[in-house]
């Protein structure tokens, strides 16, 4: 009888599930299955195998797309964490600084044509940069277009993980560090054996947040440069974009579903660990 | 010593600060300008986007202070084109749309990951997670496949819809959720309160701040949109401000500041207003 309930409870408790499931396997999974047919066959629908896939693995403007996008969540991401990281540590121990927190997420209700429009105004060749260095260089079609990108990623995205890091580093007890400055421990000691140790487990969600918004960065970089910017800044979302503009449905979809599938494996085992880092404390 | 090291890092803290806050000044106070000041300022608006230079080189020159304060891009915007207001209601309806749909399909979802008891609860919960991180140059096919399906291309539904379905909601929610005591649910269950009840009178009241920041975070993204109405919208009438921002900012830079202050008032609103219940809301998601 107890176990019937239970059994009633939990189908109940399932049931508020379900307005997202359906959601998500009707827009997002039952769609993905369908267009899946596009990757195996050619343009008029004759089957073709893997052919699709073994084509844009030969695709020079894939791997190109690919390299940079794996090249910018490589070179910003980790960055995005460990400015904020350092800043929150400094800020914290200061009084009467709260509202600098404010400040640091300005960019964000900053509307993202106007960010381009800044940036624009800041890199292009009669723009601002180029007025103090006396050139008249556009600084976008440059090598220098890869650091640019990681810069307006950085400063978009700074002010929110630095409310996450001032977060995770308030949660750290004002004991610690009082016992190991008893037991003689040093300053630069104390910063990697405590506070480092117990940031991680705020790390998680400004990982996470982090990558969403490494996709993101889409939009500010095609209203900079459109959709074939310098090929520093070429990214698998302008690859896609234009793979959609020419109509090339094929292509597209062998690429979502290869992008798909790369991040799928990535989050699963992003899962594991962290579940085994949990099961660890 | 270690004051005059506070004093060292305050002062580098407030000069990276006032870096931050420059672009946020310059659009505020550039919207004052006369649309003749801007073109000055900013070279000529056609040449400006161009990459070729014709002629000699007019540098961006940033100024602050305006010659003399003008309301005229605010008169042209807000009286003279009635267009922009239309695309600001656009903007409105999708933002909310998407931020309702977020709240509520969100927190139920969440409600239900913290209370149903499977082995399929955290398996579930990663195909919303992967779903969640795809870029939406991945997602794009799909959408489109079902927004055909449904007949609904060309309209705002094609776009709330697939957003409003986007499990990041379901996330955001379920780690604040996670944050609540299960013995407060057992004690619940004990009294008798069933799932709905534990849901109206525990979870949510619980996770207000969670609510917070799921709005917060919904709303500067969706009034962001840039993707979604280019690809789904064919016509130009039905498309939110921050695509016609964009091409304000392609051609007739003498309007983008004012409408880049007046598209960003809600935002610096629902900021100010809520940043309180928001931090909060992060804080209890990032630990846990």
């Amino acid at each position: 009888m107890l176990s019937r309930v239970t059994g009633k409870e939990n189908a109940i408790a399932f049931s508020f599930l379900i307005p997202s499931l359906a959601g998500v396997a009707l827009f997002y999974v039952i769609p993905f299955f369908m267009s899946l047919g596009y990757a195996t066959t050619d343009s008029s629908g004759n089957f073709t195998g893997i052919e699709n896939f073994a084509n844009l693995f030969n695709s020079e403007a894939f791997r190109l797309a690919s390299r940079n996008t794996f090249r910018f969540m490589v070179v910003a991401i980790p960055l995005s964490i460990a400015i904020p990281l350092v800043i929150a540590c400094l800020l914290f121990n200061l009084k009467r600084m709260g509202r600098l927190k404010t400040i640091f997420m300005s960019p964000l209700v900053i509307p993202t044509a106007s960010t381009a429009f800044f940036f624009q105004s800041l890199f292009t060749s009669n723009g601002f940069v180029s007025s103090l260095l006396g050139v008249n260089t556009d600084w976008l079609q440059t090598d220098h277009a890869f650091t640019i990108a990681v810069g307006l990623y950085i400063w978009k995205n700074l002010g929110f993980n630095l409310v996450l890091a001032l977060a995770a580093r308030a949660n750290i007890p004002k004991e610690y560090y009082e016992w190991s400055a008893v037991e003689g421990m040093g300053k630069i000691r104390m910063f990697f054996k405590i506070t480092i140790i117990y940031l991680v487990p705020g790390l998680f969600i400004m990982f996470v947040m982090s990558f969403i918004n490494s996709f993101r960065i889409y939009r500010e970089l095609y209203m900079l440069s459109g959709n074939y910017p310098h090929q520093s800044i070429y990214m698998l979302q302008h690859y896609m974009n234009n793979q959609f503009m020419w109509l090339n449905r094929q292509n597209l979809t062998t690429s979502a579903f290869v992008v798909t599938f790369v991040i799928a494996a990535f989050m699963v085992a992003f899962f594991i660990i962290d579940k085994k880092s949990h099961y660890g404390e | 010593m270690s004051i005059i090291k506070d004093i060292v890092v305050k002062i580098f803290l407030i000069a990276f600060a006032f870096v931050y806050i420059i672009p946020l000044l310059i659009i505020f106070t550039n919207s004052f300008m006369t649309p003749g000041e801007i073109a000055r300022s900013y070279g000529d608006t056609h040449d400006f986007f161009d990459h070729e230079l014709i002629g000699q080189i007019s540098y961006v020159q940033y100024r602050l202070i305006p010659e003399r304060i003008s309301l005229n891009q605010y008169n042209t915007l807000l009286f003279r084109t009635p267009a922009y207001l239309d695309h600001f209601m656009n903007s409105i309806k999708l933002t909310l749309s998407v931020v309702a749909m977020h709240v509520v399909v969100g927190s139920l979802a969440a409600y239900g990951f913290t209370a149903w008891k499977s082995r399929f609860n955290e398996i579930i919960f990663c195909v919303c997670i992967i779903v969640m991180v795809l870029p939406f140059q991945a997602t794009l096919v799909p959408n489109f496949i079902m927004a055909d399906t449904l007949g609904i291309l060309n309209t705002h539904a094609s776009i709330i819809l697939p957003l409003g379905f986007s499990p990041f909601a379901v996330f955001v929610m379920r780690q604040s959720m996670k944050g609540i005591p299960a013995s407060i649910f057992e004690a619940a269950q004990i009294d008798g309160a069933n799932h709905f009840k534990q849901f109206i009178h525990i979870a949510l009241p619980m996770s207000k701040s969670g609510v917070a920041a799921l709005i917060i975070l919904t709303f500067a993204d969706s009034w962001a949109m840039v993707e979604h109405p280019m690809v789904f919208l064919r016509d130009n009438a039905l498309e939110p401000l921050s695509v016609v921002l964009y091409r304000l900012g392609q051609g007739d830079i003498g309007l983008i500041f004012a409408a880049s202050v007046f598209y960003m008032l809600p935002m610096v609103w629902i900021f100010l207003y809520g940043q309180e219940y928001f931090e909060q809301g992060v804080k209890l998601s990032a630990l846990r």
